[in-house]
């Protein structure tokens, strides 16, 4: 009776084994070890500011000492603090940048920014999948990849977690599912994620359940072509296992008492979801476990009534004071972000008039922000200075131009995809190539 | 022999003229069905892998288990649960996070799951070891181990085993089994853990996560 007990299927096991291995190679090649210092791939994050932010606080002010017929500055209702832009030095030019924005100049030499942008859409979850994607969405379901998918897609060279998303969506839809986005509904959560397993059995008896589940016949897998659900769990818990064994987790544990992160504390906000969310993203590069991030920085930016006056610029600064020390952290070991890309944006923008209720409402012609070193640094596109309406611009010079072409999120995309070293053709709009300095190999 | 050659010979050339005058084609290449066979690795890449939902993996494990979760409410944006403001699909593709996850779940559930049979003298309220008779001294080598994982594959995967011989029972008696003597009182020291391994090991099964 007790014969029948031990396992005799030796060639199914074979077998398994056999396609396991597959899996397991595919999992493992290129092999980039955790915590690499100076690892060769290009690097991603994707800062979305949720709600929609008013860039004329930000990156498409206006100066106060003049007179715009169509916009309303009502800069005697901000903070002394938050009433005037400053000048910054873009790509030889100088340009405006937004009183809340102090804690990104330090990076103003890595920053091109696209501004005019047409939204087409004041609905918020429509702008979010059209932002999100570069792809105008049907109705409010995006249609496109997320632009940290495909930036995973380009560039990763074995990362554990290619791409990752932090309290923000991420889209799917023609990459391998290794690119999909593992996403976490709070930063905290990666501890839970890359950290130990919960209940763990004892160690024989987990090696005794992984082994049974590598053995398992799967009924499901006929329906399946391609690679098979049991490879892709597979592929999971031997990278779970990997993660536990390099223990990178404490490299998430900001409140440790170690040099680290004494560092950490010392430059990220992390008494705030801002600070935290884009200490994470740093980290999950910084340790190679990660070829591109997304993060939802903060909310709270959408501000209709007289909080505008208030909170709307205490949101951007803390947002800004966030992605700043990000920066400069990335900065650390890639001073010249030869092999990093940071993108900062919002769904749209905020009207130029002030409402009844002393607030701004939804506003279309919006500002996307890359720091980076594969676009021209300056300022491409233009709103119109008088009422922060659209314009057409020159596709070469991003000067405004009676005939030219009207910046929209896949021009931007598109541009950007293209000097990443991917295929701009999804977006059905030619890249700006004069905006792009170089294009990287995938 | 040879009448029968020249038959064959005779029919083929009065089917391949049929074929001729039914393709009203004077083209003389060769013709491809469609409906060919095509080798597996040639059948393009079109059906995604897709699991269950958060809410279904949560209510499938409770109905598996009788247990909860702990942080079913925690994680479930995580695992994929949509807000329907901002994200209205839910999530179902595998991930390491899902893995992850779906693992400390089914670890915690499990354990509470014998745990509580070891504590019920009926057998028939028991979830994982309602076919065992001892169950205040759990022993791998049970007569009715075999019975029990067949119980168990029917309720986790919906698999019915006919005998203790079917394959898809196998890893499972190596799960309790593997190492052991039957004789050496050793065997009953981890027999609780391994039974909470089995029941977390169909809970991880890929026919009980995916469609």
């Amino acid at each position: 009776m007790s014969k029948k007990y031990h396992c005799p299927h030796l060639s199914r096991r074979a077998l398994l084994q056999g396609a396991l291995g597959g899996a397991a190679t595919y999992a493992l090649w290129p092999i980039r070890p955790v915590l690499a210092q100076g690892a060769a791939g290009h690097r991603f994050v994707a800062c979305f500011l949720d709600g929609g932010w008013d860039v004329l606080l930000a990156g498409d002010p206006r100066d106060p000492a003049g007179s715009y017929e169509g916009i309303d500055l009502d800069i005697n209702r901000l903070a002394p603090e938050f009433q005037d832009p400053f000048p910054v030095s873009m790509g030889g030019t100088e340009q405006l940048w937004g009183p809340t924005m102090q804690a990104l100049a330090p990076h103003a030499d890595l920053a091109t920014f696209f501004r005019g942008i047409n939204m087409n859409t004041v609905s918020h979850e429509t702008a979010k999948s059209y932002s999100h994607t570069g792809r105008q969405p049907a109705g409010a379901v995006a249609k496109g990849d997320s632009i940290g998918t495909v930036a995973a897609s380009l560039h990763d060279q074995g990362a554990l977690l290619p791409n990752t998303a932090i309290s923000i969506p991420s889209y799917n839809r023609a990459f391998d599912n290794r690119f999909s986005a593992i996403r976490m509904n709070d930063p905290r959560e990666i501890r839970d994620l890359i950290g130990a397993t919960q209940g763990a059995l004892p160690e024989g008896v987990e090696g005794l359940l992984n082994q049974a589940l590598a053995d398992a016949y799967s009924c499901i897998s006929p329906a399946y072509s391609g690679r098979l659900p049991e490879d892709e769990l597979s592929i999971s818990r031997d990278r779970i296992l990997r993660l536990q064994e390099q223990d990178v987790v404490a490299r998430f544990d900001f409140n440790a008492e170690t040099p680290e992160m004494e560092q950490l504390r010392a430059l990220y906000p992390l008494g705030n979801g801002a600070g935290r969310a884009t200490a994470t993203a740093a980290q999950l590069l910084r340790t190679d476990l990660s070829t591109a991030v997304t993060t939802r920085v903060r909310g709270g930016f959408d501000t209709h009534r007289g909080e505008w006056a208030t909170d709307q610029p205490l949101r951007l600064v803390e947002a800004f004071e966030a992605i700043g020390a990000m920066l400069t952290h990335l900065r650390d070991d890639d001073p010249s972000f030869d092999r990093t890309t940071v993108l900062v944006y919002s769904e749209f923008a905020r009207t130029p008039k002030i409402n009844g209720d002393g607030g701004r409402d939804h506003w279309f012609a919006d500002t996307v922000m890359v720091f980076g070193s594969t676009l021209k640094k300056g300022v491409f596109g233009a709103s119109n200075e008088q009422d922060l309406g659209l314009l057409a611009v020159d596709p070469t010079t991003g000067l405004p131009e009676e005939g030219g072409i009207q910046l929209t999120p896949e021009h931007v995309m598109a541009t950007l995809v293209q000097s990443l070293g991917g295929d701009p053709s999804p977006y059905r709009e030619d890249p700006l190539n004069a905006w792009i300095a170089k294009e990287l190999t995938p | 022999m040879s009448s029968m050659k020249s038959m064959a010979a005779g029919l083929g050339l009065v089917v391949m003229s049929s074929v001729g005058a039914v393709g009203c084609s004077n083209d003389s290449s060769p013709y491809t069905d469609p409906r060919s066979i095509v080798a597996p690795e040639e059948v393009p890449e079109t059906k995604r892998i897709r699991r269950l939902t958060a809410d279904q993996f949560f209510a499938s494990l409770f109905v598996a288990t009788g247990q909860r979760w702990d942080d079913e409410q925690q994680f479930a944006a995580t695992l994929g649960r949509p807000d329907f403001a901002e994200v209205t699909a839910e999530g179902r593709e595998m991930s390491v996070g899902f893995a992850k996850l779906a693992g400390d779940a089914a670890r915690q559930t499990c354990r509470r799951a014998v745990q509580q049979d070891r504590e019920t003298a009926d057998a028939d309220s028991r979830v994982i070891l309602r076919k065992i008779d001892e169950v205040g001294q759990l022993d791998p080598f049970d007569s009715n181990v075999g019975e029990n994982l067949r119980y168990l594959a029917l309720r986790f995967l919906g698999v019915y085993a006919v005998d203790d011989e079917d394959r898809r029972l196998q890893p499972w008696f190596s799960v309790l089994q593997e190492g052991l003597d039957p004789s050496d009182e050793a065997r009953f020291g981890e027999a609780e853990d391994r039974w909470i391994a089995v029941c977390t090991g169909l809970a991880l099964h890929p026919d009980f996560l995916t469609y």
